[in-house]
């Protein structure tokens, strides 16, 4: 089997130390003639073929010499749309076309069980590093209309096309699927951003806002200058948040261990709220942004000590929910200034705007579920006074800009086909309120019947925690949390489900089918669930 | 074709034979309003605190509900069907009573009961977006104003009177009694002592001091010397806790070490004999406090509520101290019992909650004020009486037997409850 380098980025942590070296961009590729595809010999028993579209993807396909007529049409996650020096370039991706999922972000490693299980069936895979990187829908959806024309000439044996994607690749399958439905067969759509991509922006730019009112002014976080002087001004707010993120870290672990606020030095919120512990005000900008409380490695239960404790319940409330909110926004705050940066390229200008923002009200149920660990009314009213405080900036759009940024694509949401979707329930960056914003739009029993949604959910406790008492976030992340965090058994689950719907008419199997697919991967559950909307959400 | 994972080589099409004689059948999602339903049972859910820091005297209620049910059982269950309860332990923590909310309904059951706390049941009406699933949760374990609100919780149901009903009743008392005194207040604060505050801000009472602590924080050591010092520097005369049975302890407690000994009122939540006993304060200690209930005395023998529930007690939870909590979950038990019998044979989610609606105002109850439930309200009791721990620790009514004072959970004056609840009669059980 080929092998792919790992070069392919989903949205995740953006918290890097940026030295910075060079500052390069990649412009657009000029429109130049295909080339391709071009096959090599048939290697153990796969046949891999690279090319390029019209638009200057490249891209790589691989067929097994048993080929079934089934492609997979992979659609990968957001890429940074700069370089970031000493961790990531542009060229990197634009060089090497991944087919298919190659698990969660590692940077050592690269997960091949899902595309060399998918050959060793007879399916072929397929997909493209899209011309464009950054929110590139409108283009990653002609290279793909591109790309399955290109396939089924090379392939002529070709029958059926299953488009999936991660992320944005998810965003990008289903603008597929309602645009082009006659060009594929079924759609997957694996920790998906559906609808539009505003609520996942709002989210990032709330909490995002929230740091620099309460912690660190310097941050830019919006309204980025052209050219390099705006790169400059993303690497800066990247090594902000790196160094914040620890100081915040530490303030909590202080505040946990004495019982007394710690604030981190130059903080503005310090003046007005010093005898708020900083937890709290994590916490809150947390649940106004709509943050889970949930992470990767905090679970809102476990704590250490011995069960039913009076530590372990100390820290379960106290602490867990609080640093599950540090743990997952600066992941939202990462994408919060590379997205931005990338879409106010797109926009014109700023987009972003809380002037009417009522981050009190947001919260109204949230200020008695989690009143403990906001430190109580007194505290919380503290919080939101400050956020209200007319002294205090908040970020107006451009409107313009605004006006063009919500020209994005956006989903209508109609399925025409059988579509799986595989979500986690403590997704930062993608949350749950996508696939229920999905579920949502399908009001005919025909239409849920074209829909099948697969939750992958943490286990109920999965918080660890070292020999001194002191938690332990050095672990993988658990399953169920992170974004696009899944295992080759799960997406094979939702390859397997869909290859099946394909290849019977259309339908998507309720019994045994499904059930084989989910008791061959662990964590995954179908049993009804309401997934929570997110916070902001445009209709 | 079918996908094989190509490390194992595992065909699905073999293993599907065997996985198909296993395979959970997944509850469809059209026919919900009947799950947890059968011809034979009837499966309810609880989840509450069973252990922990913050399980003191809660974790006898959801025990007592299960006494109380076997009880039914034992007598031929409810229109021919036997209720099950399942009893989850969430140790008070928000995320666990959602983690073990889910696995309920996971299970299968008809409906919550009983759930405990306000954080707890706000949380899992959000997580499980109760309003939508129309998954009933029952006579909720606590008096927040809010779970009353159909608009916003049209499955759930609140069976306690309104924190805010009961601090008006003692406002009202408190001007009554003690005019002219300085009256001050300790509380929780979050929506249950909000609650209170308002409702005592209603009645029209002065507060020259309030000290608002955040919950859990009683376990600081620090803090019951505190409270204590803001009240007497006040000069509080009068001096209203208003917070869980532990808070509650530590006040007093302090109080007693600095001898400061102002007219001590009690609210309800936190004013459990037994537990406020385990915690170190005597008799010596709660004597001359005022404390309300809604529920007759645990100690009245006179009463045939009592008297019933403490035969169920001593033959269907044996060992366990006759107290409020276990008075508060039997008559849970009992409201249940009535309901679903009320709903008929035919018993679905939705049908319960038009049954409660509609016939809950004459339920089968200990309580010494009828529910108030509505088509436009899922309020529960509306009342009080209030009276005096003597020497013994034993609650005497203020004027040696029940005067009911009722009101609502807005502006409506607090007045004398009129009402005569029905005495049970034999063994208490619906025919």
């Amino acid at each position: 089997m080929s092998t792919f380098t790992k070069n392919q980025r989903n949205l995740v942590s953006a918290l890097v130390a940026a030295a910075l070296v060079s500052l390069s961009v990649i412009a657009a590729p000029a429109q130049a003639a295909a080339t391709g595809p071009v096959c090599g010999p048939s290697t153990n028993a796969v046949v891999s073929c690279g090319g390029t579209t019209s638009d200057g993807a490249k891209y790589a396909m691989q067929v097994p010499d048993n080929f079934n007529g089934t492609v997979f049409l992979y659609s990968h996650g957001y890429t940074y749309a700069i370089d970031i020096p000493g961790k990531y370039t542009q060229a990197s991706v634009l060089n090497n076309p991944v087919p298919g999922p190659i698990g969660p972000l590692a940077p050592t490693t690269v997960d091949m069980m899902t595309i060399n299980s998918l050959l060793a069936s007879g399916y072929a895979v397929v997909g493209s590093t899209f011309p464009v990187l950054g929110w590139n829908v409108k283009e990653a959806v002609a290279t793909n209309v591109e790309l399955i024309g290109v396939f089924k000439k090379k392939f002529t044996d070709t029958k059926k096309v299953i488009a999936w994607g991660e992320s944005l690749g998810a965003f990008i399958t289903q603008a597929l699927a309602e645009k082009y439905p006659k060009l594929i067969d079924g759609a997957g759509l694996m920790c998906p951003a559906l609808g539009n991509v505003a609520a996942e922006l709002t989210t990032a730019g709330d909490f995002l806002w929230g740091l620099k009112t309460m912690f660190a002014p310097t941050i830019t976080g919006r309204n980025y200058a052209a050219g390099q002087a705006g790169m400059m001004q993303v690497y800066t707010d990247l090594t902000i948040l790196e160094s914040l993120g620890n100081a915040l870290k530490t303030s909590i672990g202080t505040e946990l261990a004495t019982s007394a606020p710690s604030w981190p030095a130059g903080a503005p919120g310090a003046a007005a709220l010093g005898a708020v512990p900083v937890r709290s005000v994590i916490l809150y900008l947390g649940l106004m942004a709509g943050i889970p409380t949930r992470s990767a490695h905090f679970d809102g239960v476990s704590g250490p000590g011995a069960a039913g404790s009076s530590t372990a319940f100390g820290f379960a409330t106290m602490g867990s929910p609080a640093l599950a909110v540090l743990q997952n926004g600066f992941d939202a705050a990462g994408l919060a200034v590379l997205a931005t940066h990338d879409l106010e390229k797109q926009s014109g200008g700023a987009f972003f705007d809380n002037t009417k923002t009522d981050y009190a009200k947001r919260i109204t149920v949230e200020k008695s579920i989690y009143n403990t660990p906001l430190s109580g009314a007194t505290a919380i009213a503290g919080i939101g006074a400050y956020l209200a405080n007319p002294a205090v900036a908040r970020w107006a759009a451009t409107p313009a800009a605004a006006t063009k940024f919500a020209t994005q694509i956006k989903h209508t949401g109609k399925l025409s086909h059988p579509t799986v979707v595989l979500a986690a329930t403590e997704d930062v960056i993608t949350p749950e309120g996508n696939t229920q914003w999905l579920i949502n739009r399908q009001k005919t029993a025909a239409a849920k019947a074209k829909l099948l949604v697969i939750w992958n959910k943490p286990a109920d406790q999965y918080t660890t925690f070292t020999a001194a008492g002191q938690p332990d976030a050095s672990g993988p992340k658990a399953n169920g949390t992170g974004h696009c965090n899944f295992t080759a058994d799960q997406y094979l689950a939702v390859a397997n489900i869909l290859s099946d719907a394909v290849e019977s008419n259309g339908k998507l199997d309720t019994g045994v089918v499904r059930e084989n697919a989910l008791a061959n991967a662990t964590g995954l559950s179908i049993a009804p669930r309401t997934g929570r909307m997110q916070k902001y959400y445009k209709k | 074709m079918r996908l094989n994972r190509s490390k194992n080589a595992l065909t699905l099409t073999a293993l599907a034979a065997t996985v198909a004689m296993v395979a959970t059948v997944v509850p469809a999602q059209a026919s919900t309003d009947k799950v947890g339903v059968t011809s034979k049972l009837i499966k309810l859910g609880i989840s509450q605190p069973t252990d922990g820091p913050a399980s003191a005297g809660y974790n006898k209620v959801a025990p007592a509900m299960k006494a109380y049910f076997d009880y039914v059982n034992a007598n031929g269950g409810v229109n021919g069907r036997k209720i099950e309860l399942t009893i989850k332990n969430d140790g008070y923590l928000v995320q666990k009573a959602v983690n073990e909310s889910v696995a309920l309904v996971d299970e299968g059951i008809f409906a919550f009961v009983g759930s405990l706390g306000t954080a707890n049941n706000l949380n899992v009406a959000t997580a499980l977006d109760l309003k939508n699933t129309k998954i009933p949760s029952l006579f909720v374990n606590t008096g927040y104003s809010g779970f009353a609100v159909k608009k916003d919780h049209p499955s759930m149901f609140s069976l306690f009177p309104s924190y805010y009903m009961e601090t008006k009743i003692v406002g009202e008392y408190i001007k009554k009694n003690f005019p002219n005194k300085k009256v001050g207040i300790i509380y929780q604060a979050d929506d249950f002592g909000d609650d209170g505050l308002a409702g005592l801000k209603q009645a029209g009472i002065t507060l020259v001091k309030e000290v608002p602590y955040a919950s859990l924080s009683q376990a600081d050591p620090r803090s019951g010397p505190a409270w204590i010092t803001q009240l007497s520097s006040a000069g509080v005369e009068v001096a209203i806790m208003f917070g869980v049975t532990s808070a509650t302890a530590v006040a007093l407690g302090a109080a007693a070490r600095a001898r400061y000994a102002p007219q001590w009122i009690l609210g309800s939540v936190g004013s459990d004999v037994t537990t406020l006993k385990a915690l170190g304060i005597t008799d010596g200690i709660l004597n001359g406090a005022v404390t309300g209930s809604f529920l007759p005395a645990t100690t009245d023998l006179t009463d045939s509520y009592i008297k019933l529930f403490r035969e169920v007690n001593t033959k269907y939870n044996p060992g366990v101290i006759f107290d409020s909590n276990v008075l508060a979950g039997m008559n849970t038990a009992m409201m249940t019992t009535a309901a679903i019998k009320a709903a008929g044979t035919n018993l679905t989610r939705s049908g319960l909650i038009k049954t409660i609606e509609t016939k809950g105002k004459s339920f089968l109850s200990a309580s010494l004020t009828p529910p108030t439930y509505s088509a436009t309200s899922h309020a529960g009791y509306s009342g009080f009486w209030l009276g005096t721990f003597n020497a013994s620790g034993v609650l005497v009514p203020e004027t040696g037997k029940y005067k009911i004072y009722t009101t609502d959970s807005a502006k409506g004056k607090v007045v004398v409850s009129t009402y005569k609840r029905p005495a049970v009669s034999g063994k208490g059980l619906l025919k």
